[in-house]
């Protein structure tokens, strides 16, 4: 089977810089993640997970190395760009849902949409919100605000939303930290069915049973890739 | 409040320079505004004349009653002022009064003071104490020519260096040798109408000669009578018995000219302190209300920063609240805080507001009465206090509003991330919307004020002012007799030829005042006695308009026969012809004054703008014959440079025994008229920076705090692909609701106000309306530079950290 590279990072470094201090979060960090794979993330806190996800999701900028997302460098992109990018290629999930109270189920999840150039019809925006939200299975929720939800229903908010865009990969940080053990489950099976579906996902995560149902393990130390743990079938 | 309150509070602010340097500064020079404003109302409206029984003493005027109408008042004849004073039976007391100046012979410089020449019961009326001496007394009364004079304290203090012996000393005041026989005291306050007091001096040495003492139709403003009304006589009905008196005496000296003018003779009272204060009360609540707008501004921002510094103080309220404080503990100690910084502010405000009275004297002079009187008086220091109790009080409240007792151990307990206090949307966006609708409306009144008088001072004036020199010499001015204008034409004949020859002279005229000074004004009619409303009049020779160099366009000028036959002629501006015909077509026609003599239109010359003037008559001109009322000349110089002395020396040399009263420069003189519209510019466009300052720091403040709150929700938006442009847009939906709102109640409150005043209220404040075209986007510009900042400072951090919460 023909494999599409998806996102390929070469030597990337990140480092963080005050007056007095120099922190290096990333040291050459080199990552492909093909299209459909499910990959984790681990290590332990401060190894640099965050700093890679931002940079995975261009929220940051790498200090050095180049970095290919579905074929286009972005490398060294302006904000304007890397926001385009960021709104038709990656899908986020976060570990505190980040919804915002003031918006409703549907408005959350259309956001994606919206900031779309050019955005889509109102009907067009309608017909794919409720499509990922019957996706999650929380359409009938659709006018509630986030507060009204528990924090599983939250966690599948974000999901619809993460998905809304169609995007190349979703990018996953600590999904079930927020959670209790039954919800965390549920949110983690969706995550997998979604992997099945073929959505390219990218998790960040500490914890190892989750880390488990990943295709392939990564795990940072100190900035830098230990291992690498691919399991057979999982493409 | 506890001592120890205090003690945590000083100890906490003296951490904190930067917050106490802002919150002072603001509140302190915006109290110190509403302090001497506050004072200059109480003054007005709260302390009574400083006289006896104010409210029964009454000042009297004359004016003309006909069936088209009134004269205006404010104005006195001098036979009318005598009957009154000899045959009244209204008044308990009644004086009479005339305001001149006169020179100070035994100084060196020879200065020009103010004289009032009056009767003894002046005195009584007024309740005036004495320093030294005595009052004048029946000795000094009516036709008893005692050279006697009474000195000002500040008169006395100044040019007589506050000499002890000065009683019985003889001083020379214009021709005449006076003994002392009195100096004021310093409480002594004489009203301010007629005018400004240096000394007293028996109505006897007026100076008015046997014409004008007869002339029932020649009114001045300068004269007039000051009466305590008896118990049993009501205001109307002395006034109506004084007119009735009057009008027979008037009736009966009339001449057959006069007489087709079918006037009636009036007297009108008018309390001293509605005379004194004229507007003054109703400007005084407006400034007022400008500056409890400006304290309304400074509060909101002050607020702000009292929020933010709960917020700051919630860790230490925190561990305060889980040692055992109870709620309120919590308010004490923020009030604490508050009542320290409003009480520095405040005695901040009261050296400021002492500074603001020096400031209010100098250029307020014109607009106040009483404002000697102006101080930090104990009701202006009770208020101080009641103020800055109250702010202290708003301030620690609404700090206090924000901190959620039951929540405050959260703080203990939780690493900090996104558990801070916050300021909620509504207080926010009210915050601001009261900034947006209170600088508006001070705005509108500060830009109606510039408006104003940007007006006035780029006015053209009409004519070349430059290398142009007035001359006024000491003369009696008024009605003179035949011999005295034979006399006076000879010696101004005599003048003129002396000052031609001098090489630096062009061309010289005789006229009774400069071209830009606002003097008489006459009200004319038609034939069939309809008025065409006042006209500013000027008596003015053959060759004014060639030295002033005002432009003829139709007609013809004086000749010199029409000067010296004192024929009844005139020449009219274009604008007062326009304003008698609105096509301007008035050559030939007859026009007819209070001397019951028609006036020919002979003549129609080019606008000159007067400034200083009423609007509606800034250019409206009559220009009479000349007859030399007075002795003024208007010099035409080849080219500038000072040729004062030669002048002085040239005119001396005609006459060494006429002293020169004034020699000055028609542009100094078109700069000293225009020097309180820069003044009121200047203050007009401090207010109105000073307003947006104080507007665009508290929106900045809101703004920027408004914008870290939402970081995180930024942060979201920005991680789903919002860009810059998508958030600006977001942002500012946000921000310039309650900025549009603000200015929708602005707007509403400026117009509700303009109809309100629209009876009383000055010009400018008609002004204000108009002046929401340059408010409105002065307000939204300040309003955007506002929002962009904070903006700009939210693009520049990264989105990931709007996450982590850094």
């Amino acid at each position: 089977m023909q494999t599409t590279t998806m996102i390929e990072m070469r030597n990337i470094t990140k480092i963080f810089r005050t007056e007095e201090l120099e922190t290096h979060a990333l040291r050459g960090i080199d990552l492909e993640i093909e299209a459909g794979e499910y990959v984790s993330i681990s290590g332990p806190s401060g190894c640099g997970k965050s700093s890679l996800l931002a940079i995975l999701g261009l929220l940051d900028s790498p200090t050095e190395g180049s970095y290919v997302i579905d074929g286009r460098d972005a490398s060294n992109l302006g904000v304007n760009a890397r926001a385009v990018l960021r709104n038709e290629k990656i899908g986020f999930v976060f570990q505190a849902f980040n919804l915002i109270d003031e918006l409703n189920v549907f408005d959350n999840v259309a956001l994606p949409l919206r900031y779309r150039t050019p955005t889509p019809s109102a009907k067009d925006i309608e017909r794919k919100v409720m499509s990922v939200l019957t996706d999650v299975d929380m359409a009938h929720r659709h006018k509630h605000k986030p507060n009204q939800l528990s924090g599983g229903q939250q966690q599948r908010i974000a999901i619809a939303r993460g998905l809304v865009g169609n995007p190349s990969i979703l990018l996953v940080d600590e999904p079930t930290g927020n959670l209790d053990s039954k919800n965390g489950d549920m949110v983690m099976d969706l995550l997998a069915q979604l992997n099945a579906q073929g959505t390219t996902i990218c998790m960040v995560t500490h914890d190892p049973r989750y880390g488990d149902m990943a295709g392939r393990q990564l795990h940072l130390l100190d900035g830098q890739m230990l291992e690498a743990v691919a399991f057979a079938g999982a493409v | 409040m506890k001592h120890h309150d205090l003690q945590i509070a000083i100890q906490s602010l003296r951490r904190r320079p930067g917050f106490v340097m802002t919150v002072m500064l603001t509140l302190g020079l915006t109290l110190g505004a509403v302090i001497s404003v506050f004072n200059l109302n109480v003054v007005l409206m709260m302390k009574p004349l400083p006289y006896p029984a104010p409210d029964r003493i009454f000042i009297t005027d004359h004016y003309y009653q006909s069936p088209q109408g009134r004269t205006d008042s404010g104005f006195s004849t001098l036979p009318g002022l005598l009957e009154s004073y000899r045959t009244q039976q209204v008044f308990q007391s009644y004086s009479i009064m005339s305001l001149d100046a006169v020179r100070f012979l035994d100084q060196k410089t020879e200065p020009k003071i103010s004289a009032l020449f009056t009767t003894p019961e002046y005195f009584e009326i007024l309740g005036t104490s004495m320093t030294l001496g005595r009052p004048f007394e029946a000795s000094e009364r009516l036709d008893t020519h005692h050279p006697v004079v009474i000195l000002s304290h500040s008169f006395w203090k100044t040019r007589l260096e506050g000499a002890r012996d000065v009683l019985n000393r003889s001083i020379q005041l214009g021709d005449v040798h006076y003994r002392v026989i009195g100096v004021t005291s310093k409480d002594f306050r004489a009203p301010d109408e007629p005018g400004e007091i240096d000394v007293w001096l028996p109505w006897d040495f007026h100076g008015f000669n046997a014409m004008q003492l007869e002339n029932w139709g020649n009114t001045k403003r300068t004269i007039m009578g000051l009466g305590r009304l008896s118990p049993a006589v009501s205001e109307r009905e002395a006034s109506d018995r004084l007119s009735h008196l009057l009008d027979r005496t008037y009736q009966s000296k009339l001449s057959p000219e006069l007489r087709r003018l079918d006037r009636q003779f009036k007297v009108n009272l008018v309390p001293l302190e509605t005379r004194m204060l004229g507007d003054s009360k109703q400007r005084a609540l407006l400034l007022f209300g400008a500056v409890f707008m400006l304290l309304l501004i400074a509060s909101s921002n002050v607020v702000n920063l009292f929020c933010s510094r709960a917020a700051e103080k919630q860790r230490t309220l925190a561990i305060q609240a889980a040692l055992g404080a109870k709620p309120v503990d919590l308010f004490r100690a923020l009030f604490a805080e508050s009542l320290i910084l409003c009480i520095a502010s405040s005695l901040l405000g009261l050296l400021v507001a002492a500074w603001c009275f020096e400031l209010i004297r100098m250029l307020a002079s014109a607009h106040f009465a009483r404002l000697d009187e102006l101080s930090l008086d104990i009701p202006t220091l009770c208020f101080s206090m009641a103020l800055c109790v109250t702010l202290a009080a708003v301030f620690s409240l609404f700090a206090v509003k924000l901190i959620r007792y039951e929540d405050l151990r959260i703080q203990l307990q939780a690493s900090g991330k996104g558990s801070g206090m916050q300021i909620s949307k509504f207080t926010r966006n009210a915050l601001v919307t009261c900034q947006v609708a209170v600088t508006g409306v001070l705005l509108s009144g500060a830009f109606a004020l510039l408006q104003q008088s940007l007006s006035v001072i780029s006015q053209p004036l009409g004519f070349e002012s430059h290398n142009l020199v007035s001359v006024r010499l000491d003369a009696k001015e008024g009605m003179i007799g035949s011999d005295e204008i034979d006399h006076r034409r000879r010696i101004m004949a005599d003048y003129a030829q002396a000052l031609r020859a001098m090489p630096q002279v062009a061309q010289c005229s005789f006229s009774f005042t400069s071209p830009i000074r606002t003097g008489m004004s006459t009200r004319y009619s038609d034939v069939d006695n309809r008025e065409y409303g006042d006209f500013p009049i000027n008596f003015v020779d053959q060759r004014y308009h060639e030295v002033v160099g005002i432009e003829l366009l139709r007609g013809q000028w004086f000749t010199s026969d029409h000067i010296r036959n004192d024929d009844p002629v005139v020449v009219l501006s274009e604008s007062a012809a326009k304003h008698i015909e609105p096509e301007g077509r008035v050559l030939g026609t007859l026009i007819y004054d209070g001397s019951g003599v028609p006036k020919k239109v002979i003549g129609i010359v080019k606008d000159i703008a007067v400034p200083g003037r009423a609007e509606e008559i800034r250019s409206r001109d009559a220009y009479l014959t000349y007859v030399p009322w007075n002795m003024h000349l208007l010099i035409r110089l080849k080219q500038g440079g000072n040729t004062n002395h030669l002048i002085r020396q040239t005119l001396a040399d005609v006459d060494p025994s006429r002293r020169v009263a004034e020699i000055v420069h028609v542009d100094e003189q078109h700069r000293r008229i225009i020097a309180r519209d820069q003044v009121n510019a200047g203050v007009a466009s401090g207010l109105t920076l000073l307003a947006l300052l104080l507007a665009g720091a508290g929106m900045f403040g809101v703004f920027h705090y408004g914008n870290l709150m939402r970081r995180f929700e930024f942060g979201v938006h920005m991680c789903l692909g919002a860009q810059t442009h998508q958030i600006a847009k977001l942002v500012a939906r946000s921000h310039f609701q309650p900025v549009l709102l603000g200015l929708a109640i602005s707007v509403t409150a400026v117009l509700f106000l303009r109809s309100w005043f629209d009876q009383a209220a000055d010009a400018w404040f008609h002004q204000t309306a108009s002046s929401l075209f340059m408010t409105v986007p002065a307000l939204l510009i300040t309003a955007f530079f506002a929002n962009y900042f904070p903006l700009r400072k939210l693009f520049k951090s990264n989105p990931v950290q709007a996450l982590r919460n850094e």
